[in-house]
Parts: structure tokens; sequence; C-alpha cells
């Protein structure tokens, strides 16, 4: 396991996928350079949420595509390794990503403006988001024929998921029965997660938001294992 | 070592059969090659034997075992070549074979099979500036990598050049002479002729015949001698080869003309295939 979660963070180096993560933190960082530091604490854990759903959403479905692309799934189905090693060590990869962004955020935050945050719980919620998430994708690029389905896919995603939480943080949003709908949305518990660790939140929230990412997440990484077979033999492998 | 009994496949969005109920199986040591056009069903049937394609209807024995039983340690004692380079083309060959390599419980010596190969200068290459023979080359090494007891191997020297199809049919043929079992799948006749104890024809997913190459010729072949020979133009008679030591007309033309070849008439496994199936083999 340890060895096929190393083979995956250098993977994701070789092609390419950290750098991207990289550029995005910059960017990220670049746009909080502007904000005033009270707009920081506000738009800090909206930050946090795209790089730990949308964007562990897609890593772990890019690497599953380019692993299609290149045949090298078939040679990984060769290899003295359960599919469930296989998926997990590509999610905790995807995980690793996620808290390699929070580090770089965290750290502009703090040191360069003054932002308090609670890391043990950062840690924690970027964890549980991108592992949840990350099961997502790798399920979406199941049924995407290519990158650009996979985006597509992706764009869809967002628009169903994340476009209602980030008009409900954004105060656009506030009918009661959107609300009360959100408890069900996994981007609102990831959201509530994150905010958590920066702004006061309710406490049955923050219970309800950890309890529902970490079961949606375990049953998404079984749903992704038992489609793997289907998607393999799809892929022709 | 393997035995396939009633094996049946369909792909799920096919409405027919891909492997039709096929029967076989290759011992120990044997080089056993599976033969057939494309699309006859070869590589679906390797990719059952070697758990890619789970769902099949029928029976998979290893060592007596059922295929369905057995956990990841089976790839332990499997080799898998397959036709289609699968290396990740960002990282270098031996970056590639060092990640596969320690996942496995054995490990064979990389650089003498690299050395053999022809790649160990290019080790340090990333695999997307190797070219299409390079690649297949270094498939074979990937399936080599794990000291396996039985190699699968799919049309393993398709796209390489000569010399190089020589040194890869001389590690299998190796590969065998140290106690290693081969599953080839492959459409080159002269590979299979050349390397199989056994062969299996395979058409429209059924096995249409199974045995050596050299009894196959016996069964198919001609028994005939064919003589080309100049008499004042060219001229090609042939004789039947059980009646040659009394065939006064035969002994005729070899003391009396000039020949230009003599021939028995043995087929080739082209023709048998052709005969057997009735589908031609693709080049």
């Amino acid at each position: 396991m340890k060895l096929l979660y190393a083979g995956e963070l250098r993977r994701m180096y070789k092609y390419g996928i950290t750098g991207a993560s990289l550029a995005v933190v910059l960017l990220w960082i670049v746009a909080l350079h502007f904000a005033e530091v009270a707009a920081v604490k506000l738009v800090f854990p909206l930050v946090l949420f795209i790089d730990a759903t949308m964007m562990a959403f897609l890593y772990a479905g890019v690497t599953i595509v380019f692993e299609n692309q290149e045949n090298t799934i078939k040679s990984m189905m060769v290899l003295p390794i359960t599919k469930g090693e296989y998926l997990l060590a590509k999610s905790l990869a995807v995980v690793t990503s996620g808290l390699f962004t929070l580090v770089l955020l965290v750290l502009y935050a703090t040191m360069a403006r003054g932002v308090g945050v609670n890391v043990p719980g950062l840690v924690g919620a970027v964890a549980i988001s991108a592992f949840a998430f990350a099961q997502a994708g790798i399920i979406m690029t199941y049924y995407s024929k290519d990158f650009t389905d996979l985006l597509m896919n992706m764009f869809r995603f967002t628009i169903l998921l994340a476009v209602p939480t980030i008009l409900e943080f954004l105060n656009v949003v506030n009918a009661s029965w959107l609300k009360t709908l959100q408890y069900l949305n996994p981007t609102k518990n990831a959201m509530v997660l994150l905010q958590g660790a920066v702004v006061p939140v309710e406490r049955a929230d923050l219970v309800i938001a950890v309890l529902y990412l970490l079961v949606l997440g375990v049953l998404l990484h079984r749903v992704a294992c038992r489609l793997f077979d289907e998607y393999a033999m799809k892929g022709g492998a | 070592m393997f035995e396939v009994k009633e094996l049946r496949f369909r792909y799920p969005k096919n409405k027919d059969y891909t492997i039709k109920g096929i029967s076989f199986g290759f011992s120990q040591g044997e080089i056993f090659g599976f033969l057939g056009p494309s699309g006859a069903g070869k590589s679906t049937t390797q990719k059952t034997l070697i758990k890619i394609l789970k769902g099949y209807e029928g029976e998979i024995l290893f060592r007596g075992q059922d295929l369905r039983t057995l956990g990841p340690g089976f790839f332990n004692e499997i080799g898998v070549g397959f036709e289609m380079p699968v290396h990740f083309s960002k990282l270098t060959a031996m970056e590639n074979l060092s990640f596969a390599m320690q996942l496995y419980r054995q490990h064979a010596d990389v650089e003498t099979l690299l050395k053999r190969v022809g790649l160990w200068e290019d080790r340090n290459k990333r695999v997307s500036d190797f070219s299409k023979g390079m690649k297949i080359r270094l498939n074979f090494v990937r399936a080599m990598l794990n000291n396996p007891k039985t190699l699968f191997l799919d049309e393993p020297t398709s796209g390489l050049d000569p010399m190089n199809a020589r040194i890869v049919k001389d590690m299998i043929l190796e590969f065998r002479k140290a106690g290693g079992t081969v599953f080839l799948t492959t459409h080159l006749m002269h590979d299979a002729e050349e390397l199989c104890d056994r062969v299996a024809f395979i058409a429209e997913g059924e096995i249409r015949e199974i045995d050596s190459p050299r009894n196959l010729k016996l069964r198919f072949g001609r028994r005939i001698v064919g003589v080309e020979y100049k008499d004042g133009e060219i001229r090609k008679e042939e004789f039947d080869m059980d009646t040659l030591a009394t065939n006064d007309r035969f002994f005729d033309i070899v003391k009396t003309k000039e020949l230009i070849t003599i021939h028995s008439g043995e087929t080739t496994l082209d023709d048998i295939f052709i005969k057997v199936t009735g589908v031609k083999l693709s080049a």
C-alpha cells in the first residue's frame, strides 16, 4: 500500500498534476493578496472548499483517465494488489495534494495576512472532504468517455451540487427550504467543515457534516471498487 | 497447469458470446499457442485466464484451483506481456520497472533482461521517447520482471524487427527450457510453428483444432514431392511420396534433367488454419 501510494504521488508529479495544483494555489494567493483581511477570512474557506471538493474530484478522475489512455491500467491489474488498494492509494494521493495546498494557503493566510485558523480542524476537514470527493471523481470517470467528457461531467456536478452551496455561502440564496435540502448535499457538508475551522459554526452541523462525509467517503469507495471491473472491461483492458 | 472447461464469455453490452464454450488445457513446461485472426477471441480468452475479465461462464482451474477463488498472490506466479505498450510514458523505463518490481514477491535481474533486449543503455530515457519496438521489448521485460512460472504473451514479436524478434523468441525458448510455461496468442503462424509445442486454432469464439504443429502438418499435409526441372522450358511434376522408391519417371527426371527445385509437399500452418476454420489470417 505504501509503495502504491508513493507511486501515485510520483506520477502526479511527473504528469504535471502536482504542478497544476501548485499553479492553482498561487492564483488563489494572488487573488487573496488583493483582498482586505476581513474578506480573506470570509473567502478563505471558499478557496479551501473548491480545492478539497472540485479539485479532488478532478485530480482523482484525471489520474485514471491518463492510465486508461496509456493502457497502464492493464499493467496495474496484473500486479499482486487488490483493486481496493489501487483505488485507495489514488485517493490518498489526492488527499495529500489537498493537504499540500492547505499548508501553502494556511502559511500565507497566517503569516502574510494574520488570519487565525484552526489548523488541526482544517487538516481533518480537507482530508475527509477530499477523500469523499475523490471517490466521486473516480466513479464519474467510469462514466466519462475521455478527459473532455470528464470535464463536462465535473461541470454538471458543479452546477448541480457546488453552485447552491456557494450561493448560500455568499448569502445570495437564503430560502429555508434550500437550507434544509442542503443537509443532503455533500458540498454543503464539506463547506460546513471547512468553515468550522475558520469561523464559529453550529456544533450539531459540524457533527452531521463529519459523519455524513465519512460515511459517504466509505460508501463511495466501496461503489468505486465494485464498478471498477466493469470500467476496466469497458476500457478495453 | 491450466485447465479450461466450457469457457463462455460475453461482453456486457454485446448480444452474442465472444467465447462460445471452449475447453483446453496446457501443462507445465509447455508453450501453448492460441492462434486466430483478429476478433477471433484470442485476447479475450487470455484476459479471462489472467483475471482481467470476470463474469465468465464455465471453469478455469490453475493447478487444480478455481481461478475465481485465487487472490492477488496469483499475479506473483504469472507474467503478462500485452500486445500494446503498457508503460507510464512520462516515467523512464527503469522507473516503470522499479515501480512494478517493488510490488512483487520475487524479482528477476533487470539489468540482464534489459541488456538482453538491448534497452540497458536507454533505461533512463522517458518511455515517451521510445520507438514502438522499444516499448514492445520493454513490455516483454515487464512480463519477466517477477521471475514468473507462467508467461502470457499477446503477439510478443508484433512490431519488432527480425533481429529483435529473434532475441525475444530465443528468450521464450530459454524460459521454457528452464521449466517455464507459456500461453502465446498470435496470428503469426511462423512464430507459432517455431515456438509452440501445441497450438489451438480459434475462430469466431470456438476452438476448431488442437494439436502439435508437426502432427497438424502430417495430418493435413500432402504426401507428395514436387520437382521443377528444365527440359527446353521449365516444367513441374508432382509424385506420390509413398510410391516414390518405385517411381521410374521420378528417377528418370532426377538422372537426366537439369533440376531447378525439389520439395516435399508439406503444407504451412497458414494453409491448415484456412482449411480447418475456413477463415483467412490477416498478415
